[in-house]
């Protein structure tokens, strides 16, 4: 795999402006970020060109006052957590698994256990900066909490890994820190079932379940509780209490203080294998539409874990097992509910989405999680994406 | 009368027959209603205005428009501050008949609705299952939920839970060539369709319905309002409140103009006269949690030089706080004909710096303005008094107006925090965007609506031919 390291934006952009004259194909898989030693990307192919943000870290403007900071894509998360905490700021990211760099972050727009009380990865990115494939840079918002000038690119580019361009910079919304921060982990054969396991309880702030299909060890749960110390402490009395009504293991695994880096490990990324499914349920189905997802996984040879997000109706579905990318054959379940949907009307007439993003994972997995998709937005997007780099912009590019 | 002015032969027979009948106006008398929106500078008069009752009928509406290339503007109840649903010919689309809640999802905590669905209904069914809509415009009893969706509008109580974007789980567009799509938010691996879609300002189609998110009424809620002698230490003490530790869900500034109109109103709230600023801070939670950061929030505005602080002891103090910053708009009425609401929104550090150079502006150009506007999230509204029968006031409101936006542009900050660019700011697009940006913004509203049918003249200004 060949590699790029730009040590500037107009170094960026002059390379990828000769780049559109030949020098990577539109076929070519490319990752963009930090870590192109990774291979579980989130592309159907290994990757063959990888552009390496890894000179783009600097703080470009810390506003502490105005809850903003834009910094280059390739500053990593805990290192960004580290130069908000010294203001007594911070961006609420913990429990995300690994220490990537902010662009990836963006790019990837993962879950995390805060999505249900601060909002997903689109709520914090204020504006960026993005080197279309075709060369030209653009940026887009201003660092202001409220912006609707023009169509909302800021929020488009969350998720959209680097099909549209690459982000050299981001600017982020930042949040007072919490007077106190208090983690748990519970853990219990009560919480089986997630959907319904934490009625009755006390609001958190960050609410994670985890558990095995097939496995007989009981589900755990990983909960946080932020705000003032009156308030926080009466909280957590009230989630003791409930615990032990529930027969549930109780341990306090945070401090008092908020940790200056709030990522959980704060460990390098490393090459993975297997692969990661992202699946919205939405909480209405989040019950049945588990079950249902335990049942078909149960039993295909492989080890599966579940996290699962109550508070959004969100579930991940990992294995370790097998490589990361690269010709292998979809899961049977992916299969089994992609056909289905390929024989039913799509879109559902009530608006439900109920969807697979396919975080880390081959070919067939790409094609299968295609079919469920509606016809009529996949082709708005890809009259979208053209619009951003016209039909030259490469087909597969990731950003990690 | 009947009119098929700049209309192809034969299309309002068949719009006419598209929709219900009584469905369609084309009386120019009739019509004169429908030439402005809340921002009574820009004016228009459509050929037609056709409002159908459901979404079948709005898919039909589209495609016969799209067949006979004629353009349309999306309008809702047209309580818009920027000009964004006048048509100055074609055809108004008015979603005011499809104002149904289709279902309120209890445990899903959602909501399926219409586009005409006026913004406190949804809220009237949430509250039903003890759920509510969060974002709250100051005219959510009169604009709709489309509206709110077209123009991603915001209100006080966005600073701590987000704008309308944050709250649309998935929403159906019809496109300007009448094909429906369902789009979400990149839960299927595809883009974030819906974000674009929402503040799109009807240039990329329809909206034929919304799922919004919905959210448990708070337990607890906590007011209070917090008297300055100074703007300046009113400005710092937002400041304050924030650093500790504190996000409520609503922190407004009203100045002292503002105060002595609302006193000499109905609203009257007995703000003292020589107040020259007051802050409004609410927060919420669960119980006790209010109270307590209520209480840190009162020390901060204390430590900034606040004169007085009223906490409001009940639910009908809370609503007279409120009344003193929501009904300013309505008061304004008692000093000038029309108010030409400015918005935009400024890094909120800039605010001490900036709001003493709005009431230089107005007095250079010898208007009056009145500030109110949500100061926690830095978006501004100084609303300047006009006669828009007098040319030479509606000259200078214009004239002072630019120059407000070129000077919260160069702080930092937009030209629009939550009103939209409709007409009125299409020209300080290029404050804020260069060539590039606008070409991609173009080229994406060109790829999805290939004739220029969806509300044109709006949002993007036109290229001017010079190169970058």
């Amino acid at each position: 795999m060949r590699t790029f390291r730009p040590g500037s934006e107009l170094e960026l952009r002059d390379w990828v402006a000769s780049a559109g004259e030949g020098a990577f194909a539109r076929d070519t898989p490319i990752v963009t970020g930090t870590t192109p030693d990774r291979t579980d990307t989130g592309l159907g192919a290994l990757p063959r060109l990888c552009v390496s943000t890894e000179a783009l870290s600097n703080t470009v403007d810390f506003r502490p006052g105005d809850l903003t900071i834009t910094v280059g894509s390739g500053m990593r998360l805990s290192a960004l957590s580290c130069i908000v905490a010294e203001a007594g700021l911070w961006l609420p990211l913990a429990g995300l698994p690994e220490d990537r760099s902010v662009g990836g972050w963006v790019a990837a727009a993962p879950v995390g256990g805060f999505d249900g009380s601060y909002g997903p990865v689109r709520r914090h990115v204020l504006a960026c900066t993005l080197v279309l494939w075709d060369g030209r840079i653009t940026r887009w918002g201003r660092p202001v909490m409220k912006n609707v000038a023009g169509y909302d690119v800021p929020r488009i580019l969350c998720g959209s890994r680097s099909r549209l361009g690459i982000l050299t910079t981001v600017t982020l919304r930042l949040w007072p820190r919490p007077r106190v921060l208090r983690q748990f982990e519970l853990a219990g054969a009560s919480l089986r079932d997630p959907g319904a396991a934490f009625a009755g309880a006390p609001r958190f702030e960050s609410l994670m379940w985890h558990g095995s299909p097939g496995i007989t060890a009981p589900p755990t749960a990983s909960v946080s509780l932020a705000g003032g110390s009156t308030s926080v402490a009466t909280r957590s009395d009230a989630l003791l209490q409930w615990a032990g009504d529930k027969d549930l293991d109780f341990q306090e695994v945070g401090a008092d203080e908020m940790q200056a880096t709030p990522i959980a490990g704060s460990r390098r990324s490393r090459p993975a294998t297997g692969a990661a499914y992202r699946i919205t349920l939405g909480r209405r189905y989040l019950t049945a539409g588990l079950r249902d997802l335990e049942r078909r996984v149960d039993g295909d040879g492989k080890s599966w874990k579940l996290e699962v997000l109550p508070a959004t109706g969100v579930a991940r579905l990992l294995t370790d097992e097998g490589k990361a990318a690269g010709r292998r054959p979809a899961p049977a379940w992916l299969t089994a509910i992609s056909d289905h949907a390929g024989r039913t009307s799509v879109p559902h007439p009530s608006l439900e989405i109920s969807a697979v993003r396919v975080e880390r994972g081959g070919q067939a997995e790409h094609e299968a999680a295609h079919r469920l998709r509606n016809t009529a937005a996949r082709e708005v997007e890809r009259r979208w994406t053209a619009a951003f780099s016209g039909a030259d912009a490469p087909w597969q590019a990731d950003y990690l | 009368m009947s009119s098929e002015r700049a209309l192809p032969a034969g299309l309002l027979s068949a719009l006419r027959a598209a929709i219900h009948p009584g469905a369609l106006i084309d009386d120019p008398d009739r019509l004169v209603a429908y030439e402005s929106d809340a921002l009574t500078t820009s004016r228009g008069l459509p050929d037609a205005a056709v409002f159908p009752s459901d979404r079948d009928e709005l898919i039909r509406v589209v495609r016969l428009l799209h067949e006979a290339r004629v353009p349309f503007v999306t309008r809702g109840a047209g309580t818009g501050l920027a000009g964004g649903a006048v048509a100055d010919g074609g055809v108004l689309v008015c979603t005011t008949r499809m104002h149904r809640i289709l279902e309120v999802d209890e445990s899903g905590r959602t909501a399926l609705v219409e586009p005409g669905a006026l913004t406190d209904t949804i809220n009237e069914a949430a509250q039903k299952y003890g759920l509510r809509y969060l974002p709250d415009p100051a005219s959510a009893a009169a604009c709709t939920i489309g509206g709110n969706v077209a123009m991603n509008s915001g209100g006080p109580h966005c600073l701590k839970y987000g704008v309308t974007s944050d709250h649309v789980a998935a929403l159906e567009v019809i496109l300007p060539d009448g094909t429906p799509v369902v789009v979400g938010r990149g839960e299927d691996g595809g883009l974030d369709l819906a974000g674009v879609f929402t503040g799109s300002e009807g240039t990329l189609g329809v909206i034929s319905r919304i799922r919004v998110d919905l959210a448990p009424v708070a337990p607890e809620v906590r007011t209070f309002l917090a008297l300055f002698d100074s703007l300046a230490d009113a400005g710092l003490a937002v400041g304050k409140i924030f650093e500790a530790g504190i996000v409520p869900v609503a922190l407004e500034l009203v100045d002292h103009a503002t105060i002595a109109v609302v006193e000499a109103s109905v609203f009257a709230a007995g703000l003292p006269l020589d107040t020259e600023a007051a802050l409004v801070v609410e927060c919420e939670g669960e119980p006790g949690e209010a109270e307590e950061d209520l209480e840190e929030a009162v020390t901060a505005v204390m430590e900034c030089g606040a004169r007085e602080v009223r906490r409001a002891r009940d639910e009908s103090e809370r609503l007279a706080i409120w009344q003193a910053r929501k009904k300013a708009y309505g008061a304004l009425g008692r000093l000038a004909p029309d108010v030409f609401v400015q918005d935009a929104a400024v890094p909120r550090s800039t605010l001490p710096d900036l709001l003493p150079r709005f009431g230089e502006i107005a007095r250079r150009h010898d208007l009056r303005l009145a500030n109110f506007f949500h100061a926690g999230d830095g978006n501004v509204h100084p609303n300047l008094l006009f006669d828009r029968n007098d040319p030479d006031q509606v000259f200078r409101v214009r004239a002072a107006g630019a120059e407000i936006m070129a000077l919260c542009v160069e702080a930092g900050g937009t030209i629009t925090g939550e009103h939209g660019v409709g007409a009125d700011k299409v020209p300080y697009m290029t404050l804020v965007f260069g060539e590039a940006e606008l070409a991609v913004m173009r080229s994406l509203r060109d790829h999805t609506d290939r004739f220029g049918l969806a509300n044109p003249g709006k949002l993007l200004p036109e290229p001017t031919g010079e190169g970058p």
